[in-house]
């Protein structure tokens, strides 16, 4: 089925005041409705400033950044680190949103628990988040990520400074999220693995804050069958030996 | 609770140590007791005039709480409405400073002709020295909140009052606290000099026993402000305790 791009960007261009460089340059992509994608990138290549324009924390300096009007006003951040507030405690951090933008209905507390519970934090509610390890914290920071229903998620690394086993639980908690709340996101991260499982689609950024043109692999479209026949590994070599490309010519 | 005992015991035994000598001291004829009586007679007074020590303790107490209720209203009213309205900080946070520069003893004969002799001028005097570190404690934590948290609230569009009330405030917590504890110690001297020109409480009683010669009941009078002032610190860092513990208030987690 085909739909409107959920997001179209064309000759985008970021650069901060007093820099001599643009943090984005020129770069144009778009994202089909209810694809996930995942944007791969080495440090500093503007990944996060990508995805602040596309929240509207950052406004573009240039060109066109389209988001589909049934997204706006539904995107949600996760941000690297969970960034709780540490004298609420789960269930308030995960009512904050609400509150901030005036949206407590009646029903919020059930709505709260019922979705700390699917998120195996039924019995942590209480708790505040120095109380909490890392994954927990991290698990209660998507949980106020969804609290307001949003239609697409922005993730920025958010599992990066986890341990391995959590990182793997999380990403299996993040699909199966997508399944059940329809979700589309947009994950960040410097991990070819975790790109490559999590996303429909691996967008590779270079340095100078451009998408790769040169994709070793497009899943999408026509190339869909392509996905299937190679394995989770030959996908990851895939980007790996582009990756180390990218990187080399930088 | 051994390690207590360790830590605590070598202030106590100085103290003991030195309370002996002291008493030698005094008892040998080494030192005038007219000058510095000796710590039994000093007790001696202490309990033979205890009503009258008393009763100053506790309007000496009555005008401290009255003085810090009132610096740490105001003072956190203050400071939050000069974080919330920058050109009143600008307009007015200057003229705040006189607060904390001026010296109490050379004003408090203006409050005692604006207020008159009595427990008023005493609060008044405890109140000016007592502001200002609430105020400037309170700004600081409003103004240094987590930077992370901070860009976290901004992205749901919040109202500029639900950012102070949900962010800034609860994160100022701590410091308002820090600041009461320094106002604490701050209004009882406020509230000594203001009854040593206005009449009335444990500055009242320390400035008559001078007048009579009377040095075992002025240290009376000085052991009972500073137990009284010790014991105002201890309440305040209980209940920072207390409140830390229900909900931790820090800056970042």
């Amino acid at each position: 089925m085909h739909s409107a791009p959920s997001i179209d960007v064309e000759n985008l261009v970021k650069r901060f005041p007093n820099q001599k460089r643009d943090v984005i340059h020129r770069m144009t992509f778009s994202v089909p409705g209810r694809q996930c994608v995942s944007l791969l990138g080495p440090s500093g290549c503007g990944k996060t400033t990508l995805l602040r324009l596309l929240m509207g924390i950052e406004l573009p300096t240039q060109g066109r950044l389209a988001i589909d009007p049934q997204l706006s006003g539904h995107l949600s951040y996760v941000f690297q680190e969970p960034r709780l507030v540490p004298w609420r405690t789960s269930r308030e951090n995960v009512r904050l949103p609400l509150e901030l933008s005036g949206a407590v209905a009646g029903d919020a507390n059930d709505a709260i628990e019922a979705l700390l519970t699917s998120l195996g934090l039924g019995e942590r509610m209480s708790h505040f988040p120095r109380e909490l390890s890392g994954g927990m914290q991290m698990r209660v920071a998507l949980a106020r990520a969804l609290i307001t229903k949003p239609k697409m998620l922005l993730l920025d690394e958010p599992f990066a400074a986890l341990d391995e086993r959590t990182r793997f639980r999380l990403q299996d908690l993040l699909l199966d999220l997508r399944e059940r709340l329809n979700l589309q996101y947009i994950f960040v991260t410097h991990s070819i693995s975790e790109a490559v499982y999590l996303g429909d689609r691996v967008l590779l950024m270079d340095r100078t804050g451009q998408i790769d043109t040169d994709q070793p692999i497009e899943f999408t479209g026509r190339n869909q069958s392509l996905k299937l026949t190679l394995t989770f590994n030959e996908r990851v070599s895939a980007f790996a030996r582009r990756f180390t490309e990218l990187e080399g010519n930088a | 609770m051994t390690e207590a005992i360790r830590d605590k015991l070598p202030a106590w035994l100085f103290l003991i140590a030195l309370l002996a000598v002291w008493e030698t001291a005094v008892q040998q004829g080494w030192i005038a007791a007219y000058l510095l009586p000796a710590p039994s007679d000093i007790y001696a007074t202490t309990i033979e005039l205890w009503p009258e020590i008393w009763s100053a303790t506790q309007s000496t107490l009555s005008s401290i709480v009255w003085g810090l209720g009132a610096s740490f209203s105001i003072g956190v009213t203050l400071a939050i409405g000069f974080f919330a309205i920058p050109i009143l900080r600008r307009a007015i946070l200057p003229f705040c400073l006189f607060f904390q520069t001026v010296p109490i003893i050379a004003i408090a004969p203006l409050l005692v002709i604006w207020f008159g002799f009595g427990e008023t001028t005493v609060t008044a005097s405890a109140f000016i020295v007592s502001l200002f570190p609430i105020l400037a404690n309170t700004l600081t934590g409003l103004e240094e909140t987590d930077p992370l948290l901070r860009e976290m609230f901004a992205q749901y569009r919040p109202s500029k009052w639900k950012m102070i009330s949900k962010l800034q405030i609860p994160s100022a917590i701590p410091y308002i606290l820090t600041g009461l504890r320094i106002s604490v110690g701050l209004a009882t001297i406020g509230a000594i000099v203001g009854e040593f020109i206005a009449g009335g409480g444990l500055g009242s009683l320390i400035d008559s026993a001078r007048t009579q010669q009377r040095v075992d009941l002025v240290f009376s009078g000085v052991i009972a402000s500073s137990v009284l002032a010790l014991l105002l610190v201890l309440l305040v860092d209980l209940i920072s305790g207390l409140l830390l513990r229900k909900r931790p208030y820090t800056r970042s987690a």
